[in-house]
């Protein structure tokens, strides 16, 4: 037996089914806190831009799309718009509308697809899928417009590849509707329950300082009250032309503590904005073409001598996000291609917020920049000074968290 | 420095930029793209500084606000390896925030940079990445260890080189294999050939 | 041991990601949330390879997670199913030429393995609900066997 303070390594993951960074997260544990969080990325490491640097540039959109299968729009919206800009390619007025839509329909299933995650991650199984059972209507939906539930293959060169047109309004509105209604029951499960309240409020705090310092990005910083967001700093597509405003909890009546209850009342107040965005949109989306290069095969040729750098940037559901493209005259595929993803910032904000927390806290904290699913597959205990291992399995891991939901419940006066 | 009201258009950046950094600018140009119906603008600045102002560049960025680094792309030129450094500043206006491109080259018999994770704790991810995709040599980088690549890698093959260093020939194309199953044969195929025997 | 008549009514599934994009994962996450519901068939994703009866592969396997994807498939207890789910776990799809790639799952595993390829970019809910019943008919055929 080991006496006096042990420091224990408890590293968790690795497999994990992120961006470009999925990642294992080692710990450095006294007793039941967190001294050190130290992350892994890589296991899911393709080498992306190491193969769009042999291809063409057409052929580089489908597999931009594939660096991730919950943002897809997000990553080949940042390439075309980089090569836009890199080689003055000028998209339709009706086309920035379009991809507008799409962008905001994506952030709402993003973020009430992060709830359910959230909610199981702390011992709700049926709140996780109440969330994802509203989730499949905007599915519906974008499988309207796109043909395709996740990898939608709208983007080219200029525009898009198919339109909304009028008699899909309808169905629109019908969903945004449905959303509407049901918002008030989202916000009364995920800010009002009072043993919700108790998993979030105080838990993996990121101060201002530290999320400016870290470069943080998107509802992870914006729950600590820093204002950050690319649709009003730098706005692209059709956003100048709309209103909006940065969703801080300030501005809600509630503290900019940054802890993971900030951070869920950012989430659900986007929604909330990108239902007013939609509308906003389809209002005001002028008539004309949906792409300007509509000739692929001369696009090609023009691309293939074309030079130019180019930077591609969005506010993601998760965060900014940013492509940078060059081209070069002689280099018939692209000359270099950087993809930098919300989560690559995030990752540092990690240290800071696991700090002083405990091990039944793991879940929601990793869940709460939002890193997509799944990364507790398996947590291995190895205790440095007698070598001895124990196993923490993903589920035992998850057990812990609902028993201290459990807990916490016996002493909440309902 | 003298802390202007923010947020400062491209103009006094220009000026402001040239002023700190003087001759050691050796690229530098500006660039506003028409966003939107309402006709407004994307903001950004590209400029190159010789390598041993590098650490002054970020500086004097890092002085106007705590500056937000996207990331730093880099590739091989052949004889040099360029480095861009993205940074944002002027965020938190609306339609005021201009891009910052940061750009320094590196000889390939000398490649090392200093870090600037004491100006940009945010830039530890980058640089570490940097190491291993390039071979750049980050000098005084907290943590040096490997990041993305399978821990078998040889230590001295970097994915975005196209020289010898690169991984080119690592490169499984996977759609050029071999194929190993028979050809199917139909059956009038077969019956001909029992017939010649 | 003889499989029973319950054993192919409950399948117990584990799902790892080699390398995937995450698409076909979030799809089989919605195949087993209230839409699509496979879980009114018995049908359960579990947290450990020693109690599936059926693996689901998604995305090609990757350098790194070679060795952990071939530890998977031995801690399963036999018989079990191995799905490929979404091109890339058959073909390797758009990733045909990176250096970080091993192989589709295929070229991988026992030659004794039994697999169904469940295809799309990314597949579809309806076609992972269409391969458990592939998964179902095979396993049909075994009971009564001796195991």
């Amino acid at each position: 037996m080991v006496k006096g303070k042990a420091t224990y390594e408890v590293p968790i993951g690795p497999i994990h089914p992120a961006l470009k960074e999925p990642f294992m997260v080692n710990f450095k544990l006294e007793g039941e806190k967190i001294v050190d969080a130290d992350p892994h990325p890589g296991m899911n490491h393709r080498g992306i831009e190491f193969m769009g640097m042999h291809r063409n540039p057409l052929k580089v959109i489908p597999l931009a799309e594939r660096t991730c299968g919950i943002c897809s729009i997000v990553h080949q919206h940042m390439y075309t718009t980089a090569l836009e800009h890199a080689v003055d390619i000028v998209p339709t007025e009706r086309s920035r509308y379009i991809r507008t839509i799409m962008m905001e329909l994506e952030r709402i299933h993003s973020h009430v697809l992060w709830a359910g995650v959230a909610a199981h991650e702390i011992g709700f199984d049926t709140h996780m899928h109440f969330t994802w059972k509203i989730r499949e209507k905007v599915m519906d939906l974008l499988e309207a417009i796109s043909g395709n539930r996740v990898n939608y293959s709208m983007w080219t060169f200029g525009g898009v590849r198919r339109d909304i047109e009028e008699d899909m309004h309808p169905q629109i509105k019908e969903t945004l509707d449905y959303y509407k209604d049901l918002y008030d029951k989202l916000e009364d499960i995920f800010l009002g329950d009072p043993s919700i309240r108790h998993r979030t409020r105080d838990v993996g705090i990121l101060t201002k300082k530290k999320a400016l310092e870290l470069c943080g990005v998107g509802p992870t910083v914006r729950g600590s009250g820093v204002k950050k967001d690319v649709r009003i700093d730098q706005p692209y597509s059709a956003y100048p032309d709309l209103e909006l405003d940065y969703v801080i909890p300030s501005r809600y009546g509630y503290e900019n503590k940054g802890d993971v209850f900030s951070k869920t009342l950012v989430r659900l107040k986007e929604i909330i904005q990108s239902i007013d965005l939609i509308e906003q949109c389809v209002k005001k989306m002028p008539e004309g073409e949906i792409t300007s290069e509509p000739n692929k095969a001369a696009l090609l040729n023009k691309l293939k001598t074309a030079s130019g750098e180019g930077i591609g940037r969005l506010e993601a559901p998760r965060g900014e996000a940013m492509h940078y493209v060059r081209l070069t005259e002689d280099n018939e595929d692209v000359d270099c291609w950087k993809i930098r993803a919300s989560t690559y910032n995030n990752l540092a904000t990690y240290a800071p917020m696991f700090m002083g927390e405990q091990i039944a806290d793991i879940p929601i904290i990793a869940a709460c920049i939002d890193p997509c699913i799944g990364c507790m597959d398996r947590a291995e205990i190895v205790d440095i000074e007698t070598g001895v291992k124990e196993e923490y399995t993903k589920d035992e891991l998850h057990e812990l968290s609902v028993q201290k939901t459990k807990d916490l419940l016996e002493g909440i006066d309902r | 420095m003298n802390r202007k009201e923010l947020p400062l258009n491209l103009d006094e950046l220009e000026e402001y930029l040239t002023e700190e950094l003087g001759d050691d600018i050796k690229e530098f140009r500006t660039e506003e793209i028409e966003k939107g119906l309402s006709k407004k603008y994307m903001k950004l600045i590209w400029m190159r500084v010789i390598k041993d102002s590098f650490r002054d560049a970020v500086k004097a960025i890092a002085d106007i606000q705590t500056p937000h680094l996207s990331v730093a792309s880099g590739s091989d030129k052949g004889d040099f390896v360029e480095l861009i450094y993205h940074f944002m500043v002027n965020y938190g206006f609306a339609e005021q925030e201009t891009a910052i491109n940061l750009k320094v080259h590196l000889p390939k018999d000398d490649l090392a940079i200093p870090t600037i994770t004491d100006i940009v704790p945010g830039a530890i991810t980058t640089e570490r990445e940097k190491q291993e995709f390039l071979g750049i040599d980050v000098k005084d980088i907290p943590d040096d260890r490997r990041m993305w690549l399978d821990e078998n890698y040889p230590e001295d093959k970097y994915p975005w080189r196209w020289d010898e260093d690169g991984m080119e020939d690592m490169s499984r194309h996977v759609h050029e294999k071999e194929q190993t199953f028979e050809e199917p044969v139909s059956e009038r195929v077969k019956k001909e050939e029992k017939d010649g025997e | 041991m003889k499989l029973s008549k319950t054993f192919d009514k409950s399948l117990w599934v584990f799902h790892v990601n080699s390398g995937s994009c995450n698409a076909c994962d979030i799809e089989i996450v919605s195949t087993v949330t209230p839409r699509y519901d496979v879980e009114r068939f018995g049908i359960e994703l579990v947290g450990t390879p020693r109690h599936a009866d059926v693996l689901l592969f998604t995305g090609p396997v990757i350098k790194k997670t070679k060795e952990r994807v071939l530890r998977i498939y031995e801690q399963t207890p036999d018989p079990k199913v191995v799905m490929v789910i979404g091109n890339c776990a058959g073909t390797t799809g758009v990733y045909y030429d990176s250096y970080a790639i091993e192989g589709p799952i295929d070229t991988l595993l026992p030659d004794d393995a039994h697999l169904i390829y469940v295809t799309g970019c990314p597949v579809r809910p309806e076609n992972i609900i269409n391969g458990v019943k592939e998964a179902w008919l095979y396993l049909e055929k075994l009971r009564g066997d001796q195991v």
